[in-house]
């Protein structure tokens, strides 16, 4: 059992990772009032442009920045048609995601035989030592490769960055009313720009996670959905980070608990009263696919509760988003 | 000194509409050639293998109509709503659904083809039509975003359809993920062109659709709510039955492909059968935007895309992620067009730099 | 106007296609002054403003201030000149505090790198380094000080903010307050303030002129932009009005009274008639008893209005936009929800009804805004004449709908009202009309169904002269078939000529009723704006004022006649 618990923990900071970081660039995005559907297909040519420069080059952190360029690359052409050319946001974002399947399915493939040695797991300085020995956690958390540490990191900087620097304070302004932060002086597009672009970052750097820390390979569509997860999960958050961190380590938990589940004998001794009824629900209710629905179902639900409650709680989603903000031209 | 005026139209030129999908094809076709020649295949070749041969030989012609089916009503199930200004991304979920609903149906119903082939067909399109009806229902009541609601449905109806063909629904004789092989009674036969009868159901819808949508009132409304919700409102119509209805009847569409898919060609339900049909939609609903007869168009050009393109990706090894590519380019310099269509892009070059500051736009 | 007058605007001309709206204009508002700019819709006034803030470029003219010529590009120049704007609609974002909507675009940093900051640890060479300050400026963000600065601004003026407070949890007064703020926290000398009572309640209104007499006291000069009489004379030290683009006149507020100022905004034209049948007027066909209904904001905008409305009878609600006119009309057209009170129409119960139950009740309606709720821009012209009447029974064919006969039916729609410009109703988006001609439209189609009750809001704006005068025309035929009308009009002309009936809507109350022939236009713009008429001097002859909705009006008309007459210089 404690195995188990200690497996499935472990499992669960790694998947948190990849949603932490995807989803900590859609949240800059979305506050900014651009909606980022291109963020899994951002995330494979974050793999794979990680991976083909690892390969090439030896080094874990030049393939990282590999990673996030290539994200970024692909975020300029999402701002460009929406920020630019007003085009409506999901279907640019989409058609992202189309694009950086098909281009990483089309260009991986003589890839796809290679592997590599990760980021090495290794614990922090100094009192490492002391902090793996806690039991239980002790291995999941603080026995992690460099980039694992980095999302963690990046969390309380996203926090901050949002709701203690003027930057932010401006980002955020321009996804609840352009108007009036244009009036007030504040470049709209150029900070939109931006926030796209970090976004695609983000998302590059969490599919290069995947490929050169996660695994040490490239395989086409290796994102398996998780960009789609990290969208929800933005929207689970209602847009703060403190509420990513944990919604990311839920849906991790969730991820790395079906494919554990089958090995977990969850069902109660035939002779206890209920088993009959009891058991069957209980497998159902921990099928591996039955409970790759609770993300999706239970953002549905706050995302629901979020929008349905009276005007003044409704503050939670950027009021702006997903509509594209122009100067009267006259 | 290059300087770019921007100036809204007034008015969007008739040919300009007709154009603008002709010419994003023709783009995007150009840039997928880019990425022919990256792999050192000559581009016409290869798309002459895709389009002409495809299109010459009585197999590609009768494989592109197969394929066209799903895509057709999968277009219809995107193009609907759109009409009433939704956005249903959730078309590859309500197809599912459908494939699912029809499926358990035709193996688990015992009745001769003539009954069990058209219950199988009401199933699918009910199951599609409440799965469509959930973000449409949460739209109308409160106004909650539907592109984000039917795309989150699609992921938990994928996997449920996992899970079912994983489970209760699974093939008995063996340990795959997939049903037992649909009976005779339960199969589709071939109707027309060598094809099976989905295809005289997908153009039934699209025949439907254009007739609903053109010459009935309530195709007057659905338009009318697409193009001013706030005056449709003020005349007296229902914002929220239209948004019901339009999903609704789309999910039903998409659960219809759904299962023609199933019975009509893979024989049985297997996890993942499906390679995004619903995501195409969206790119054949907007080149079709202006009507369903345009849809079905589309429709069947990106069956010719899909056919020609595993064609093409046999005789020239190249990976058939190239469609995806293309598909995505297509929707790229589509939003493009959009941009230029509603804007007129005036370039000018400056020699001299002038002292006084020009007049006034 | 005193050379060294602190604002001078001189000869300002602005224009707009078929509108001058500036006509050389001279403004000169000293410092510390508050100067009332009082006119009707579209007199000017906002034009005006909007180029000293910088929002327009005049065609023509000059701004000076404390004798410095201006160029004013953009509203950052207009802050960075001194002068400051409170919008009618704040440019507030509710999610975040008073103090971050008040420092927003300042980039005020961090304290510790605050370059007046004596108490921070770092030494004064690096904070006022030119890189410090700009990485700081972008990543930090420091409240504290500003926070101080704007409590202290706030207390100065007795405004009763907390200045950490939500902008989303504060009330209208205090939201307008820090919009105050934001102007006052940016050192400015001039302060514009655009009908800044027109979302407070009474008290709320006193209050803020509190804080503005402390303001202009202190030095700060101050323009505010007003339709409202009352609020002149309670507040400003001169007035300057404008009318039809011109300025009239500035004087100062203590040697004129609310009817001289009136005048000035209304004019004294002699009244203009259309020659009118006398019809006799029938049955009640609206009827509508204590109805009230909240604007979008939620604000209370109809309080408690009883309205009858007689089959052929025209009756004209007169008033300045902003008053309640628009929730008015929507709520008789069923699109806007009452909080109270009882609507029939012949008898039918309309109260909570849905906008189909209005529509089928035999209601028609043409909206002030008719590009939002009259039209769909890109659908055709068949689209939009057949926008109610594609339910009747004429136009079915079985299942279908019946498209030649609707596209007839535009097509003698198009006829009838001479509608210009459509040379085929499938093909001509409303779209592409011009004003007056999709107005024709909208018009052709609601009266078309020959309604029981028909409510028109601003049916002459924006339209053509050679429209207006059709459309004018229509409504009076529609009266003589025994429709109901309710004609919502900022024109007087349109009123006085139109009605059988004319009604005075003023913050959601009837408060003056009168008829054509009795109506006086100096009275009217009195009642539009909110002024008391016993303010006037002793001789005037209608120095007693009957009560809002009351009777016979009959006493008044000889006089009002011999006013017209002996003043006949008026302009």
């Amino acid at each position: 059992m404690v195995t188990f618990a200690a497996g499935l923990l472990d499992a669960t900071v790694q998947a948190a990772t990849v949603l932490i970081l995807a989803g900590l660039g859609e949240l800059i995005t979305e506050r900014a009032g651009v909606l980022n559907l291109g963020v899994e297909g951002m995330m494979l040519t974050g793999a794979l442009g990680g991976f083909i420069a690892t390969v090439l080059t030896g080094s874990h952190w030049l393939g990282f920045g590999a990673g996030i360029v290539c994200g970024v690359l692909l975020a300029a052409v999402h701002a460009f048609l929406c920020i630019t050319l007003n085009a409506d946001q999901v279907i640019s974002g989409v058609m992202i995601t189309l694009l950086g399947g098909g281009l990483t399915t089309y260009f991986g493939s003589a890839w796809v035989e290679k592997s590599i040695d990760g980021f090495p797991e290794v614990t922090p300085p100094l009192i490492g030592g002391y902090l793996v020995e806690i039991p239980l956690i002790g291995e999941a958390f603080f026995r992690s490769t460099a980039t694992d540490y980095l999302a963690l990191l990046l969390v309380p900087v996203g926090w901050y960055f949002l709701t203690r620097t003027n930057l932010g304070l401006e980002l955020v302004s321009i996804g609840e009313d352009p108007e009036t932060a244009d009036t007030m002086g504040i470049s709209v597009f150029r900070l939109r720009y931006l926030a796209v672009l970090i976004g695609g970052g983000f998302a590059g750097a969490a599919g290069a996670h995947l490929s050169l820390a996660f695994s040490g390979l490239w395989v086409p569509g290796m994102t398996a959905g998780r960009g789609w997860i990290a969208v929800a999960l933005v929207i689970f958050a209602q847009w703060r980070p403190s509420r990513l961190l944990v919604g990311a380590y839920l849906f991790g938990l969730l991820d790395a608990f079906r494919l554990r589940s089958q090995s977990l004998s969850l069902s109660l001794e035939p002779g206890t009263p209920l088993a009959g009824v009891l058991n069957p629900v209980v497998d159902f209710l921990t099928n591996p696919q039955i409970m790759g629905t609770y993300p999706y179902l239970a953002t549905i639900i706050v995302l629901t509760y979020t929008v349905a409650r009276t005007q003044s709680d409704r503050l939670a989603v950027p009021d702006a988003l997903l509509e594209p903000y122009t100067r009267e031209i006259d | 000194m290059v300087r770019i005026d921007l100036t809204a139209r007034e008015h969007v030129p008739r040919w300009l509409g007709y154009a603008t999908p002709v010419v994003t094809v023709l783009l995007a076709l150009a840039c997928g050639a880019i990425a022919l020649l990256a792999l050192g295949v000559s581009p016409l070749a290869a798309y002459w293998t895709m389009f002409g041969e495809t299109l010459l030989s009585t197999f590609g012609r009768t494989q592109t109509l197969i394929k066209a089916v799903p895509l057709i009503l999968a277009g219809l199930a995107v193009y609907l709503p759109l009409r009433a200004g939704l956005f249903n991304i959730g078309a590859e979920g309500q197809l599912v659904f459908g494939a699912v609903a029809g499926a358990w149906i035709g193996l688990n119903v015992n009745l001769p083809g003539v009954l069990l082939l058209p219950l199988m067909f009401v199933a699918a399109g009910t199951a599609g039509a409440f799965l469509a009806g959930i973000p449409a229902w949460l739209r109308a009541r409160w106004d909650v975003n539907e592109i984000i609601t039917s795309l989150l449905l699609t992921f938990v109806a994928l996997q449920i359809q996992s899970y079912l063909v994983r489970g209760p629904m699974q093939d008995p004789t063996g340990n795959f993920p997939h049903t037992a092989q649909l009976s005779a009674a339960a199969t589709i036969p071939e109707a027309i062109f060598n094809v099976h009868a989905g295809l005289v159901v997908a153009i039934a819808a699209v025949a439907v659709t254009y007739v609903g949508v053109r010459k009935t009132a309530l195709g007057f409304e659905i338009t009318f709510v697409g193009a001013n919700d706030a005056a449709a409102r003020q005349a007296g119509m229902s914002r929220g039955k239209i948004y019901l209805l339009v999903f609704v009847i789309g999910g039903a569409f998409a659960g219809l492909a759904g299962i023609s898919e199933i019975a009509g060609l893979q024989g049985r339900l297997r996890a993942g059968f499906e390679p995004g049909y619903g995501f195409t939609a969206i790119p054949i609903a907007l080149l079709g935007r202006s009507s369903a007869g345009n849809v079905m168009l589309a429709g069947l050009f990106f069956a010719l895309l899909f056919v020609g393109g595993s064609s093409m990706s046999v005789a020239y090894g190249v990976p058939a992620a190239l469609v995806e590519i293309l598909q995505a380019l297509i929707i790229l310099f589509l939003i493009t067009a959009e941009f230029f269509k509603r804007y007129q892009v005036d370039i000018e070059f400056d020699r001299a730099v002038s002292a006084s500051t020009g007049g006034e736009a | 106007m005193a050379d060294h007058a602190f604002l001078r605007m001189e000869d300002i001309y602005k224009e707009f296609p078929g509108v001058v709206a500036n006509d050389h204009i001279d403004l000169a508002v000293n410092g510390g002054e508050i100067h009332g700019l009082l006119g009707e819709n579209g007199a000017g006034k906002s034009t005006l403003m909007k180029a000293l803030y910088g929002l327009y470029t005049p065609d023509s003219g000059e701004i000076y201030l404390s004798g410095d010529r201006l160029e004013l590009a953009s509203p950052q120049d207009a802050i960075d000149a001194g002068i400051g704007m409170v919008h009618q609609h704040f440019k507030l974002i509710p999610r975040l505090t008073v103090a971050e909507n008040v420092v927003l675009g300042q980039r005020e940093p961090a304290a510790a790198f605050r370059a007046d900051n004596g108490d921070s640890r770092l030494p004064e060479t690096i904070r006022t380094n030119r890189v410090v300050q700009s990485l700081a400026k972008t990543f930090s963000l420091g409240l504290t000080a500003p926070e101080q600065r704007i409590q202290a601004l706030a207390d100065q003026y007795g405004f009763d903010i907390d200045v950490s407070a939500r902008v989303a949890d504060l009330d209208v007064g205090q939201q307008q307050r820090v919009e105050i703020l934001k102007a006052l926290y940016r050192d400015v000398d001039l302060l514009i303030l655009d009908e800044p009572t027109a979302v407070l309640s009474p008290t709320e209104a006193d209050r803020l002129f509190d804080s503005l007499s402390r303001l202009a006291d202190e030095g700060l000069s101050i323009i505010f932009i007003t339709h409202k009489l009352g609020e002149v004379t309670a507040i400003a030290d001169r007035v300057t009005v404008l009318r039809e683009g011109r300025r009239v006149d500035t004087v100062p507020v203590a040697e004129t009274t609310q009817a001289d100022l009136a005048e000035l905004m209304v004019g004294r034209e002699v009244l203009f008639r259309i020659d009118k049948d006398d019809t006799a007027h029938g049955d009640p066909v609206l009827d509508a008893t204590g109805i009230r209904a909240a604007d979008d904001r939620g604000i209370n905008a109809l309080d408690s209005l009883d309205l009858t409305v007689r089959e052929g009878e025209v009756v004209g609600i007169a008033g300045v936009s902003g008053n309640g006119q628009t929730e008015l009309a929507e709520a008789l057209a069923g699109i806007r929800e009452l909080t109270g009170g009882d609507l029939r129409v012949n008898s039918t119960d309309l109260a909570g009804a849905s906008p189909r139950a209005f529509v089928d009740a035999g209601i028609s309606f043409v909206p002030e805004d008719r590009l939002r709720y009259g039209c769909a821009e890109e659908l055709s012209v068949l689209h939009n004449a057949g926008m109610k009447a594609y339910r009747e029974g004429r136009f079915a064919d079985g299942p279908l709908l019946d498209y030649d006969e609707l596209g007839s039916y535009a097509e003698s729609l198009i006829e009838e009202f001479d509608i210009r410009g459509v040379s085929d109703v499938t093909d001509i988006d409303a779209g592409d009309l011009s004003g007056g001609n999709l107005q024709k439209l909208i018009l052709a189609r609601e009266l078309d169904r020959d309604p029981d009750l028909l409510i028109a809001n601003q049916p002459t704006r924006g339209v053509d002269v050679g429209a207006i005068e059709f459309i004018r025309e229509a409504i009076l035929e529609q009266r003589e078939q025994g429709t109901g009308i309710v004609l919502l009009s900022e024109d007087l002309d349109e009123i006085t000529d139109l009605s059988d009936r004319i009604l005075v809507l003023y913050e959601g109350e009837f408060v003056y009723e009168t008829t054509p022939e009795a109506a006086d236009r100096e009275r009217l713009g009195i009642e539009m704006t909110g002024g008391r008429v016993d303010d006037e001097p002793a001789d005037a002859p209608e120095a007693v004022a009957p009560p809002a909705g009351a009777g016979s009006d009959t006493a008044e008309a000889t006089d009002s006649t011999t006013d017209v007459a002996a003043a006949g210089d008026g302009d």
